[in-house]
């Protein structure tokens, strides 16, 4: 074992100290939290063992350290690491704590090996334990957002400004909403990116991708966490706390917690100026992924005129954000070629509003005929469609009320259909116009008979059956 | 603990199961394999405790990864041995002595994951495990204590049961 420096001791007075729990335990203790009888907190963590020794860590922690570590908001290295404390015992141990003591050292935090620290993934994420829910009441002032004050100090805190100070040190607010409305779609994108592929390998279809990227989607979504005013200021984080005890997953717990500094470092830092950091840009990034993480942001930053400087949450530091000229933007984002830009057309869609004779198929009317009977037409953006059948070629569904599904029609790199229902979680996307309502009634019976005879979700089971029950099926005539 | 102690653990003619030899398949299918820990201990009345439950549970446990290794599902005691780790002479009432006889298990992987991960570098080398293995145990397989608030609890195998036949490797450790 490593040989501490410090000061040895005839004994610690442990007699009346009060054992308050185990918090992680393997054939024993391997963290434990005890109370003096001034009621002093203290962990007593096992650092280290050979054929005839236990070496133990024993420090003073505050009752926020022990509640931020139970609530699964830092990891035990960083409590340890934490310079809340000016000495820390050893002891070497041949008894059992509470037993017989070999040996106590007393020592400064510095002296502590790094093999004896955590590591960094050190989190309890197994829910505050029963005993320590009072605590919260004692560690969080009352008044005091504690869910605000984690997420910024997990945040990045953004300064924008104008060269020509016309106005002082304000902008526009449409500036401002322009920054945020990109800066949200580039790091929505990124974290999209960044969780297929660390991910993907977990999921058995693209549907069980998609659903769990639309929740991610709305999980993390950047939120503003502070502002500031004199030259405008704002600090953006993401909710990486509310899940953790309900889907105490850690190795995606620290995902989510990472992925605003993942972010800052692949996205934010990056000299574009450099041809190197283009270059790798280029071949990590395909095309379309590329414009939508990094043109959002690019955007941002080669506006004429306007400055950007970022910092931590401590605001210690501001650092510039280099501009990016036209030219260099256009060599990480290319613009469609030539060919590309003559073959895209812009559409739109409209409703219209023909007078029909009752019960009249309007697929089987002609040109002439609908123009006749065209009452007026409108252009609308993300109409419903109603199912009222749900059928494929061996179930058909009629339905209590209505499926309303929202059409979608995207030109990106690509012109497609999507028709989605977020209640019922459904998805579907198309190039083909005709194929759209199909796949979205594939789905749904898709889903319909895995929900029924399965009751994991009941929520979602209880939505389906809302609309199918009761439900009358019968298998279409050939 | 001496070495000779370990490798009679690891073997189903265990020193207490002499006396029980004309017993129904039944009573021998049930006896714990351990039995002759308690016994050399003078626990054997009292272990494992009254309150211990037998009901069907999945159950997760730190592992070489080859789920075949002797190193694998032995109980603390001998294990102690085996990795040369002092034993704790806190082993000294009957509640302790008992539970170094049963292995220690974890409801769930995350929970299993999360204590590892609590310890040092130092320690994880040093104990050698790398993987996690998952398993359903029963009313055939041995009975269990109560879990604490971090998911750990102690499992006590009956005699028959090979657990390297029940678990499976589900996930790594890092």
């Amino acid at each position: 074992m490593e040989a501490i420096a410090g000061a040895k001791l005839e004994k610690l007075l442990m007699d009346s100290w009060v054992k308050i729990s185990d918090l992680l335990e393997f054939e024993g203790p391997l963290l434990s939290h005890y109370k003096d009888k001034n009621g002093t907190d203290y962990f007593i963590y096992w650092v280290d063992f050979n054929e005839t020794t236990n070496r133990w860590l024993l420090w003073k922690v505050t009752e926020k350290q022990i509640y931020d570590y139970l609530k699964g908001l830092k990891s035990l290295r960083t409590i340890l690491l934490e310079k809340t404390k000016d000495h820390v015992f050893f002891i070497d141990s041949k008894g059992g704590l509470g037993e017989q003591y070999n040996e106590f050292l007393l020592s400064i935090p510095n002296s502590i090996p790094e093999g004896y620290l955590p590591k960094e993934n050190s989190y309890y994420t197994l829910g505050v334990p029963k005993k320590y829910k009072l605590f919260e009441d004692r560690v969080i002032p009352p008044g005091k957002d504690y869910y605000l004050q984690h997420l910024k100090e997990n945040s990045i805190f953004f300064k924008l400004s104008y060269k020509e100070k016309t106005y002082g040190e304000t902008i526009t607010a449409l500036d401002a909403a322009e920054f945020l409305t990109k800066f949200s779609n580039s790091f929505i994108s990124f974290v999209e990116y960044d969780f297929i592929n660390k991910y993907k390998g977990q999921f058995q279809s693209i549907e069980s991708i998609d659903k769990k990227l639309r929740e991610i989607r709305d999980n993390l979504k950047p939120r503003v966490v502070e502002l500031e005013y004199n030259s405008f200021g704002v600090g953006i984080s993401v909710d990486f706390i509310s899940e953790q005890i309900n889907n105490p997953d850690l190795g995606f717990m620290n995902w989510k917690k990472n992925i605003i500094n993942t972010y800052k470092e692949e996205v934010i830092k990056q000299d574009f100026k450099q041809e190197k950091t283009r270059e790798r840009i280029s071949q990590k990034y395909e095309v379309g992924i590329r414009s939508k993480i990094f043109g959002p942001f690019l955007d941002i930053i080669s506006k004429e005129g306007f400055e950007l400087q970022y910092s931590d949450y401590e605001r210690s530091k501001f650092h510039e954000v280099k501009k990016l000229n036209k030219k260099l933007k256009e060599n990480i984002i290319p613009k469609h070629t030539p060919e590309q830009q003559k073959n895209q057309k812009n559409t739109e869609l409209v409703t219209i509003v023909l007078e029909v004779e009752e019960g009249q198929d309007i697929s089987s009317m002609s040109k002439k005929e609908i123009k006749k009977s065209l009452v007026f037409s409108e252009p609308v953006e993300n109409p419903k469609r109603n199912f009222h059948i749900i059928e494929n070629k061996n179930i058909r569904l009629d339905l209590k009320t209505p499926i309303v599904a929202t059409l979608v029609v995207k030109e990106e790199d690509q012109h497609y259909y999507k028709l989605i229902n977020e209640e019922l979680n459904i998805e579907v996307k198309s190039k083909d116009k005709d194929k759209i309502g199909i796949l979205f009634q594939e789905e749904f019976i898709k889903n319909y008979n895995y929900y029924k005879d399965k009751h994991e979700d009941k929520d979602l089971l209880d939505m389906v059956k809302a609309y199918t029950n009761p439900v009358k099926r019968e298998t279409p005539k050939n | 603990m001496s070495e000779n102690t370990s490798q009679e653990g690891a073997t189903s003619e265990q020193p207490g199961n002499s006396e029980n030899e004309n017993s129904t398949s039944t009573n021998e299918e049930l006896k714990f394999k351990y039995k002759y820990l308690m016994e050399e201990y003078g626990i054997e009345e009292t272990c494992p405790f009254v309150e211990c439950l037998s009901d069907e549970k999945k159950c997760s446990q730190w592992v070489v990864e080859d789920i075949n290794s002797e190193k694998n599902f032995l109980p603390k005691i001998i294990k102690h041995s085996v990795k040369k780790i002092p034993l704790p002479p806190s082993i000294n009432s009957s509640e302790t002595k008992c539970m170094a006889c049963g292995l220690s298990m974890y409801n769930t992987p995350n929970e299993a994951k999360v204590a590892f991960n609590g310890l040092n570098p130092v320690i994880q080398k040093k104990l050698g495990y790398t993987h996690i293995a998952e398993g359903t145990i029963n009313e055939f397989t041995g009975v269990y204590s109560s879990h604490t608030d971090n998911g750990h609890f102690t499992f006590f195998e009956y005699s028959h049961i090979d657990l390297k036949e029940i678990f499976k490797i589900v996930d790594t450790l890092e």
